[in-house]
């Protein structure tokens, strides 16, 4: 699904991101991880050709994403607040976005159902624009969002943060009961929630792939703990 | 205290991204301040000599004593629209152990300073010195300076309250607009007589220097106004939660017929309606639109069409002009998703293409009416309207790519430069001169009628070949993309 090559950031002198080569193939949960400043959101950023690549190119289903559009007809994506639009209802943003993909807003409608317990009754018929809701409640319209128009590859930077408890639960249901052959990427700072619904696991820290753990999962959160921690992985 | 809370509004305003990018426009404002105040002390030193020239039956005080009340008016109208009230973020003190009513003192005391305050004091001081101390003595000049400056003070605080009241709204300040030109109407028919109570009482306060009294109590019956309401408003509560339910809008139908292009003119439209700052701007476009009817007499004379062809132009280019200078930066909150997102670049610019024809054809309707006044009129609306279609509307769509300030379409259009930069000027600079340096060479070699013949080709070939400087238009901003994105990141 995705592949890159020599993929680097600069910023100045400074590093933000250099991976030598990345394969995510279709259909699998792929989780990031790492500290502040480790290249998460730059990775991300580049694969939504948001910014360019000092050296190296993003393939999207052997695509480069910086000469065609065609990745955009199936990748949704939130990253930010800077992906909704502030001053429309959380009913006019789906309804727009439904129609960058061709959906009328009854198909919209249809589609929104499956939120109905995520939501909790506070994004539908809240009568509030999005630029006064909360930021728990910006993150849930941003998500399902990126789910619209049935995406084949979903990118989504710290889906967990700023979420309550039970929409944590709800969020992690949600991703566990996505189409399998959806391809998810999610990146964390909380390592419980990634490693339940990831099977893979990336590290970065200062720009560079630290750990790449594949179908592993009994054993990945005990590595990855003692690796925050500071202690030398065991084994 | 009220020291330290001195130094952190300082550090706030110098601290903030946009102090350094603003630093040259700060400075330019200054500069056009001091020099303001320049022009005010050079007036107020020969006050006495104007006054005498231009009213020789009255004396020069009671003269400038009649003047006050519409300079008060005025004042109040100029600080209701222009003058930047201080805010402070309040959330941080309210656990602090600092008494509130101390935060909305020193709120207060700060507004006091500002340089508009200084200009009724400028104005007034030389005279004073000149007629009212040789007159009636130095405690009589002191009582009048006090009175003078208490009705400037009385001014910045019904000012304070009045914009936090009505927060700007454009009905609010068209309301005010209109009230206060009501009154000051009122004063010139006689059916109010305020501006002869104000003369008499500031001649009053000469002889009897006491009587200053009256305007300080003014004052401090104005102070409580804002203090009341900043106090009453201090809860989180009532700060965040006044705002009514909103309902979705199902969007409008005929819309719909133009596909994608449509949903982003919807969505354009939306963006004026609910934000504050275009909305403003659009509402002031519509008063430029009246500008053409003091060009009528350039018509009468026959003396130069392209007078006319210039301000009718001004008047209809200008809702595009002022809307389409941040016409992607009012979209650089969002910007990221718009380009991350399957959004089709031709329609989204195709759509604010249809934006600017529609303010294109309402302008051009309104503008019609000039016609009943003087045929010619026609014809220039007409060719107005062509070019701004086929010439000003590409330019505007091309160049807002260059335009990489974030914009915050919420905040208040007055006073706010934001976002404005050299790239604004470039921007008004072709779309307004262009055409009428073009005609008035036409005009000079081959008569105004092929001046406006001729600009109106020109249009329509602008407009026949829309597709494909739409095409240049849309590389363009794929070009401009990550810079865009870039400079959009920067906090607004």
């Amino acid at each position: 699904m995705i592949h890159l090559e020599q993929l680097s950031k600069k910023y100045g002198d400074k590093v933000a991101l250099d991976i030598e080569q990345l394969d995510i193939s279709a259909g699998e949960r792929f989780g990031l991880v790492g500290n502040n400043g480790a290249g998460k959101t730059t990775l991300f950023s580049l694969l939504l050709d948001l910014i360019r690549p000092t050296t190296g190119t993003v393939w999207s289903k052997e695509t480069a994403v910086s000469n065609s559009d065609a990745w955009k007809d199936y990748t949704g994506a939130f990253i930010d607040e800077s992906f909704l639009i502030g001053y429309q209802t959380p009913e006019e943003y789906f309804n727009f976005v439904g129609q960058l993909y061709g959906m009328n807003p009854s198909d919209v409608k249809l589609f929104l159902e499956r939120f109905t317990e995520f939501f909790n009754g506070e994004i539908l018929d809240s009568g509030k624009y999005i630029r006064n809701m909360s930021k728990g409640n910006k993150k849930k319209i941003g998500i399902a969002a990126a789910l619209l128009g049935s995406p084949e590859l979903v990118i989504l930077d710290e889906p967990f943060a700023n979420l309550d408890p039970s929409s944590q639960i709800r969020l992690k249901n949600l991703i566990r009961e996505l189409p399998p052959e959806l391809t998810v990427l999610i990146s964390s700072h909380d390592l419980a929630h990634v490693t339940e619904v990831c099977q893979r696991i990336v590290l970065l820290e200062d720009g560079k792939v630290i750990r790449d753990i594949k179908d592993a999962p009994e054993r990945t959160l005990e590595e990855l703990e003692a690796y925050f921690a500071g202690e030398e992985p065991v084994g | 205290m009220i020291r330290s809370l001195l130094l952190q509004s300082w550090q706030a305003q110098v601290r903030s991204p946009f102090w350094e990018r603003g630093l040259v426009v700060n400075i330019l404002l200054g500069l056009l301040a001091l020099y303001l105040l320049a022009n005010f002390l050079f007036a107020g030193y020969f006050l006495d000599v104007i006054l005498q020239n231009s009213v020789p039956d009255e004396h020069p005080i009671a003269a400038l004593s009649g003047i006050f009340f519409f300079t008060w008016i005025a004042g109040l109208l100029f600080r209701f629209l222009m003058q930047s009230f201080p805010v402070i973020d309040i959330q941080p003190y309210l656990l602090l152990p600092v008494r509130r009513s101390k935060l909305f003192h020193y709120l207060l005391f700060r507004s006091v300073f500002n340089v508009i305050n200084l200009f009724p004091l400028v104005f007034i001081l030389p005279f004073t010195f000149k007629v009212v101390s040789t007159e009636y003595g130095a405690v009589a000049q002191l009582a009048w300076i006090v009175s003078v400056m208490c009705l400037a003070l009385f001014n910045n605080f019904v000012g304070f309250y009045l914009k936090r009241q009505f927060n700007m709204s454009p009905f609010a300040i068209l309301g005010a607009f209109l009230v206060l030109c009501g009154i000051a109407y009122a004063d010139t028919q006689e059916w109010l007589t305020l501006s002869d109570a104000f003369a008499n009482t500031f001649m009053a306060i000469l002889t009897n220097p006491v009587l200053s009294l009256i305007p300080v109590a003014l004052v401090v019956l104005a102070y409580q106004l804002p203090f009341r309401t900043l106090r009453s408003n201090a809860y989180l509560d009532t700060v965040e939660g006044r705002k009514g339910r909103v309902e979705s809008t199902q969007g409008i139908a005929a819309l719909r017929r133009l596909g994608m292009a449509g949903q982003f003119v919807q969505m354009e439209l939306l963006q004026i309606a609910r934000n504050k700052r275009p909305k403003t701007m659009l509402l002031m476009a519509v008063l430029i639109l009246f500008y053409p009817f003091f060009s009528l007499e350039y018509l009468e004379n026959g003396e130069s069409f392209s007078m006319v062809f210039l301000f009718t132009l001004m008047a209809t280019t200008f809702p595009m002009a002022t809307y389409g200078q941040f016409l992607i930066a009012w979209e650089s909150s969002f910007f990221n998703m718009l380009m991350a997102r399957r959004v089709p670049l031709m329609e989204y610019m195709k759509g604010k293409y249809y934006l600017f024809t529609l303010f294109n054809v309402a302008a051009f309707c309104v503008c019609l009416l000039y016609g009943l006044a003087d045929i010619r009129m026609i014809p220039i609306v007409v060719v107005s309207f062509l070019v701004n279609m086929g010439i000003t509307a590409y330019i505007i769509l091309f160049l807002s790519t260059y335009n990489s300030r974030p914009v915050n379409p919420e905040k208040s259009a007055f006073m706010n430069w934001e976002g404005v930069g050299a790239s604004q000027f470039l921007l008004v600079l072709p779309a307004f001169f262009l055409p009428v340096v073009i005609h008035l060479l036409l005009q000079w070699i081959l008569g105004w009628q092929w001046g406006l013949a001729v600009l109106g080709m020109i249009g329509i070939v602008g407009i026949l070949l829309h597709r494909p400087i739409m095409q240049a238009v849309v590389r363009q901003l794929s070009r401009r993309k990550y810079d865009l994105i870039d400079a959009y990141k920067q906090e607004v």
